[in-house]
């Protein structure tokens, strides 16, 4: 599991409750399957602040497991995981393109393979 | 098959309603994540990478078509119209949501089926030969005895907070499909002229990070006595099995640390103990087991049929996949069926929901309503008749279970790995289909012959790579992900842990390095002998060279 302390460059996930899908959180407190629409931190002081309000209670009966990781600010401005591992979070599994979130977005433009480590 | 009695039943429905209650709780936010966490755990249910997953015990293997109709509706319906073998005998779900999870539970207990002891630190589900009841080999149907273990230790209060996870496999027969050597216990029933029948017991087997071949602690436990010995092991580990480290607390440790002999010698003072007290209660469950275990109707049937042979003589494709598909069954003019779930380029251990419908049909028609689940991730029909033989094949053609490779090169065990697993280092199903995939061609396959590849995602091992003659470790490095090769271990009665070669591979350099080794293989063995025999001949060596140079 990736428990990461808060560090610049981070993005929040968790699972949701009620079905175990991976989300992220937005910069308005919500959650989101599309990682990037992520809100990615510039600061550890921020990744601290995003922790804190992905934990609140509200949140609480949402969704679990919420932790940091890594993330990286593609050229066009959206975070994108870091680890091969958030990468297949975020995505579904890469010997089933038709399952997971990978399935639901039509025109996606970016796979496992696009993300050069 | 055995049928439930109206006690297992209620135990079952018990265990649902108080699953649903707490799901309930969990959803509505009263029980919090831990709390929740030991309940489904306890029924069956893990939190993987993508979504919830549900483990459903399939006890030593056997399932009905009721039963694999009912799973492949639950497939289509609460899930994404598939499911997945497993290494031990289970079958997972990997998309059900978890306010459904009860309505599951339900589904599966209206075919006698449960999740109950998939997970957490009790015995868990109890393997068994996968041939049991249908194989010339074996001394008698190991699988009431499997049975009687597994109502034993069900929610047995004393083993119900082991140190660890617990897993007990049985076999009757000297050839071991079973893996005994790499069980906490591993029992192999056999028979003596002078003491009658009982089991050789060994215990401390296991893969994972520290893997061990099991040792045996007795030659021979008179069969009315088992269970007591089995309390008299699990009594000595329960007591001094480490706590303190969730890395050390398997038996295999303890049996390891303190010395097999010493082990051994502790449970003899705990038998000696408790034996008198235990009255000849296994002898009398035994026989009731066994009557509400339905052996089948078999027929008076001569072994050869000409029907088979014919078309064995006209389809050679029919023929390849008699002789490595189909295994000799006790009855004659019977066969034992393999079926393969690891079509070139597929997902070991995958089936959807139409192929279990159909496997179910046949199941029904041809093999005495039974169907197995062996540890390698296939499926059996452990009862058809020869004259019946053709039309299964064609059977399973139309179902795309025809595959004919077993034990062979592509008929790779692989743990879901990285695709699926929270705790995967790496990615394992995309290595099994690259490799798979350089067997395609058969001449190939059938040259290189018998062959055991593994692979697994992480140092847990599930896909038993320490087992393959071939076995292949999924690391994560610095964020990429790299594997370790290593070679000759075996799962079956020679057991052995496969070996490192050294330095890691990437995911192409894996692909590249088994098509290097069993080069080697082909270059260097002699007439009839297959990968294991050679690798044992040769050693490392000349495969190190290959895969390093010599440097
Ligand atoms: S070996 Fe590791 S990665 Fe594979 S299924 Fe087991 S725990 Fe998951």
């Amino acid at each position: 599991m990736s428990n990461l302390k808060p560090q610049p460059s981070q993005i929040v996930t968790a699972n949701e409750i009620g079905t175990g899908a991976v989300v992220f959180m937005t910069a308005e407190g919500t959650w989101t399957f599309d990682v990037t629409a992520a809100c990615l931190s510039e600061t550890a002081a921020e990744s601290e602040a995003m922790l804190a309000l992905a934990q609140t209670s509200n949140n609480r009966s949402e969704v679990e497991l919420v932790c940091l990781i890594a993330a990286q600010r593609l050229p066009d401005g959206r975070p994108w995981p870091v680890h091969p591992r958030e990468v297949i979070r975020a995505l579904g599994p890469t010997v089933r393109h038709d399952l997971g979130y990978q399935a639901d977005i039509k025109n996606t433009s970016r796979t496992l393979t696009d993300v050069s480590l | 098959m055995y049928l439930y009695d109206e006690y297992d039943k209620s135990v079952v429905r018990q265990r649902i309603a108080d699953f649903r209650d707490a799901t309930e709780r969990r959803l509505s936010g009263v029980l919090s994540e831990e709390e929740f966490k030991l309940v489904r755990q306890m029924n069956g249910v893990y939190l993987q990478l993508h979504a919830y997953m549900l483990r459903v015990a399939i006890p030593y293997g056997s399932l009905n078509s009721r039963q694999l109709h009912r799973l492949a509706h639950i497939a289509r319906v609460y899930d994404k119209g598939y499911g997945h073998f497993t290494t031990r005998q289970n079958i997972q779900f990997n998309w059900p949501q978890l306010q459904q999870m009860p309505d599951i539970l339900e589904e599966l207990a209206g075919v006698d089926m449960h999740a109950i002891q998939t997970s957490g630190n009790v015995i868990r589900n109890i393997t068994a030969d996968h041939f049991a009841g249908a194989t010339a080999d074996e001394v008698d149907d190991p699988r009431p005895i499997a049975e009687l273990i597994r109502q034993w230790s069900t929610l047995h209060p004393e083993f119900s907070f082991l140190p660890r996870k617990f897993k007990i496999a049985v076999t009757a027969s000297a050839k071991d499909r079973t893996a005994v050597k790499f069980h906490d216990i591993g029992l192999v029933l056999h028979e003596d002229q002078t003491s009658g029948r009982g089991f050789k017991v060994y215990v401390g087997g296991g893969l994972g990070r520290t893997p061990f071949v099991g040792h045996k602690i007795r030659e021979f436990v008179p069969e009315a006595q088992l269970l007591a010995y089995i309390e008299a092991i699990l009594r000595t580990y329960n007591e001094l099995g480490r706590r303190d480290n969730a890395f050390k607390a398997r038996i295999k440790i303890l049996v390891h640390e303190m010395g097999a002999d010493a082990f051994g010698e502790l449970v003899e003072q705990e038998f000696s103990r408790i034996q008198p007290m235990v009255d000849d209660l296994p002898t009398k469950e035994l026989e009731r087991i066994r009557q509400r275990f339905i052996t089948p109707d078999f027929a008076d049937l001569s072994d050869t049929d000409l029907g088979l042979e014919r078309a064995k003589a006209e389809d050679p494709e029919f023929k390849r996949w008699v002789s490595r598909n189909c295994s000799t069954h006790k009855i004659p003019g019977y066969a034992i069926v393999g079926v393969s779930l690891k079509d070139h380029g597929a997902i070991p251990g995958d089936i959807t929901a139409e192929a279990m419908d159909q496997l179910a049909e046949l199941g029904k028609l041809y093999s005495h309503d039974e169907i197995r689940a062996t540890h390698e991730q296939n499926l059996v029909l452990p009862h058809v008749k020869k004259r019946d033989l053709y039309v299964v094949w064609r059977g399973l053609q139309a179902a795309g279970l025809a595959t004919t490779n077993l034990g062979q090169a592509s008929d790779i065990i692989s743990c879901p790995g990285l695709d699926y697993c929270v705790l995967a280092n790496a990615r394992s199903i995309p290595i099994a289909q690259a490799i798979a995939q350089r067997f395609a061609d058969r001449k190939r396959e059938d040259l290189v012959g018998a062959l055991k590849i593994r692979i697994s995602g992480c140092i847990n091992a599930c896909g038993h790579h320490h087992a393959g003659h071939i076995g292949i470790l999924g690391v994560d490095r610095k964020g990429e992900e790299m594997y370790q090769l290593s070679l000759g271990g075996s799962g079956a009665e020679d057991a052995a842990i496969s070996q490192s070669t050294g330095r890691g591979f990437d995911a192409d350099g894996i692909v590249d390095a088994v098509d290097t080794v069993v080069g080697i293989y082909l270059d260097h063995r002699h007439e009839g002998e297959n990968f294991l025999e050679a690798y044992r001949r040769i050693g490392p060596q000349p495969f190190k060279e290959a895969l390093y140079g010599t440097a």
